[in-house]
């Protein structure tokens, strides 16, 4: 990848400077991320390790792994862990060809752009706040207008009321607040698509299937990649949404990880299994970045050439 | 550019099939905005019903009240948030930019030991879960852990901004780009006895105006929308910004839904007026840049 070192073209500053150079650029950066991130981290490692209530810190005993264990003998979590994998996979499955498709029908329209690009930048910068009150409203059983537009069609629900209904009602207003931010990024990609691979297919007459799969798909595949890297980290750890619209409920059916960890933590104050809980999840989260996310990363550095 | 392709390639169809084609093509997009707008919409026409009209199942309101606006922001206190929130945000803001764009500099074109692991390490960061980090890092912030300059940071500025002035996914995202400028530029800069640092911001960052944009929109929506954080670290008036003002509208005021819309109106307007003010930039700035090919 990266082979090319240059030596600075003047030999002025000192070999020391010039060693220092990096880790002064990074300082800033890593000193708030390792104060925010490193120290929450062994807080976590400690406290898993502890039988610790948040009401009463200095009953905290040593109890081992006992915290971790715990979770694979509790229905609940293994609930909790598929109710996790529906959510983030149909969310993130939805909105990344969806996201795409509207890019590229998008993408050749000049006239009303700027209505477009309204339409899609709004969901994306609405607070969690907004999007949680406001979905839940829309989906209010007496006065949503949700309610009101699938009764006409006679489709009865209790969507966020319902247990079997209400993963998929916390669903859609995932979908629709974070498609348009796919279709952002796959319009920036495809405004970047160089001119001439289009011509030589005009030249030997390929149809708009073999020209979207032969060319746009390779050449969009850096994009599509960071716009999927994106969406599964975020919808991996969602909170926001879900605990204003639901709060995990009815019983557990939208409690996915994340609002377990925040229940254990800070309803029923047992920060050790809460700490442990997360840990988890960061576990298999990191394992994701190791083995799909850094692939997915490297895969296109090969066709990259001499790069910075 | 792509325009043009397009428009060569539709030639070879025959024009009737274009024009059907075309007429379906503009059907779906109406329907796709018009499902993507409705919950705006219905937002914007909620914020100017009376409380009768908002559970009453209408889509317009009756007369528009636009008093509603002025009584959202006496009650949710919008006139010290607002500014508290614009203040916070800018510091914010300056802090993410500058952590941001050295250290992706450092890992896009620096060489140092440890390079590949301390990224993937910040990567991982991204990952953890917020509910884990809230109350250590509410320690942190409150001066238990270490000792911070001017003791307790609750109530402070400091307290809500620094903790948005660093994040793995901007550091991510422009050493994504930063990498892909082509190394020729460097050379140049070499030959005229340039450092990194003037390298840095008198070639690099003017050629990455759109990643920048970028980045800053969403650290810009990341502080402007926050609230748990926020909630947290202040228990005065003095530092809070609009969102806990536009949640006491949800809690404290009862379920007067029209005055909360009215409120999230009034929050996202900032953004929506950042956005069409740097949009054409954003476009303009990933075309011009070395993003490209």
């Amino acid at each position: 990848m990266l082979t090319t070192t240059h030596t600075p073209g003047h030999q002025r500053r000192s070999l020391i400077s010039e060693r220092m150079v990096p880790w002064l650029f990074l300082a800033p950066g890593l000193l708030v991320i390792l104060a925010l991130a490193l120290y929450p981290f062994l807080y976590a490692l400690s406290t898993s390790l502890h039988s610790y209530y948040l009401a009463n810190p200095a009953g905290s005993r040593w109890v081992g792994f006992d915290n971790f264990t715990a979770f694979f003998r509790d229905n609940n979590f293994w609930d909790n862990v598929t109710t996790t994998i529906r959510y983030v996979g149909v969310a993130v499955g939805i909105e990344i060809p969806l996201g795409f498709g509207i890019a590229l029908l998008l993408h050749t329209q000049t006239r009303f752009k700027l209505v477009w690009r309204a339409a899609l930048i709004i969901p994306v910068t609405l607070a969690p706040v907004v999007v949680g009150a406001l979905w839940k409203f829309m989906y209010n059983n007496q006065f949503g207008i949700i309610t009101y537009l699938t009764g006409l069609v006679g489709f009865e629900s209790l969507f966020l009321g319902g247990p079997n209904s209400a993963l998929w009602s916390i669903i859609v207003p995932e979908i629709w607040q974070w498609t348009p931010f796919v279709t952002l990024i796959c319009l920036a990609g495809l405004a970047t698509l160089p001119d001439e691979p289009y011509e030589a297919a005009a030249v030997d007459g390929a149809s708009a299937w073999q020209i979207l799969r032969y060319i746009t798909l390779p050449l969009m595949k850096p994009f599509l990649t960071i716009a999927f890297v994106l969406r599964l980290i975020t919808a991996y750890k969602v909170f926001d949404p879900i605990y204003l619209m639901t709060g995990g409920g009815p019983g557990i059916s939208t409690q996915v990880l994340s609002i377990r960890v925040y229940e254990l933590g800070f309803a029923t104050l047992q920060m050790g299994r809460a700490s442990a809980l997360a840990l988890l999840l960061f576990i298999v989260a990191t394992l994701l970045t190791k083995f799909v996310v850094l692939r997915l990363l490297e895969s296109r550095q090969d066709d990259e050439g001499r790069r910075l | 550019m792509i325009e043009s392709a397009v428009q060569r390639q539709a030639v070879l169809q025959p024009k009737t099939v274009l024009r059907i084609g075309r007429l379906s093509l503009y059907l779906v997009l109406a329907a796709g905005a018009a499902v993507v707008a409705l919950p705006f919409c219905w937002m914007v026409s909620t914020s100017l019903m009376s409380l009768g009209e908002t559970i009453n199942r209408q889509w317009l309101p009756g007369t528009p009240r636009w008093q509603n606006y002025q009584t959202a922001w006496m009650e949710a206190r919008f006139a010290v948030y607002f500014m508290n929130s614009v203040i916070i945000t800018a510091t914010s803001l300056a802090g993410l930019l500058t952590t941001s764009i050295l250290a992706a500099y450092a890992f896009a074109r620096l060489q140092f030991a440890g390079r590949e692991i301390i990224f993937f390490g910040l990567l991982s960061t991204m990952m953890i879960p917020e509910a884990m980090t809230l109350l250590p890092s509410f320690l942190i912030i409150r001066g238990d852990v270490i000792p911070l300059p001017g003791g307790s940071w609750l109530n402070t500025l400091q307290g809500l901004t620094v903790p948005f002035m660093a994040s793995a996914f901007s550091i991510f995202l422009l050493r994504q780009f930063f990498r892909r400028l082509p190394v020729e530029l460097w050379d140049a800069a070499c030959i005229d006895g340039c450092g990194h640092l003037r390298f840095l911001t008198t070639i690099v960052l003017p050629l990455s105006k759109a990643p920048l944009l970028t980045v800053s929109l969403f650290g810009f929506i990341a502080s402007w929308d926050s609230l748990l954080w926020p909630l947290l670290v202040t228990t005065r008036e003095t530092w809070r910004p609009l969102m806990v003002g536009l949640w006491s509208l949800v809690t404290e005021a009862g379920a007067e839904t029209h005055l909360f819309m009215a409120g999230a109106t009034i929050t996202l307007l900032p953004i929506l007026v950042i956005y069409f003010l740097v949009q054409r930039q954003f476009t303009e700035g990933i075309m011009t840049s070395g993003l490209k090919g």
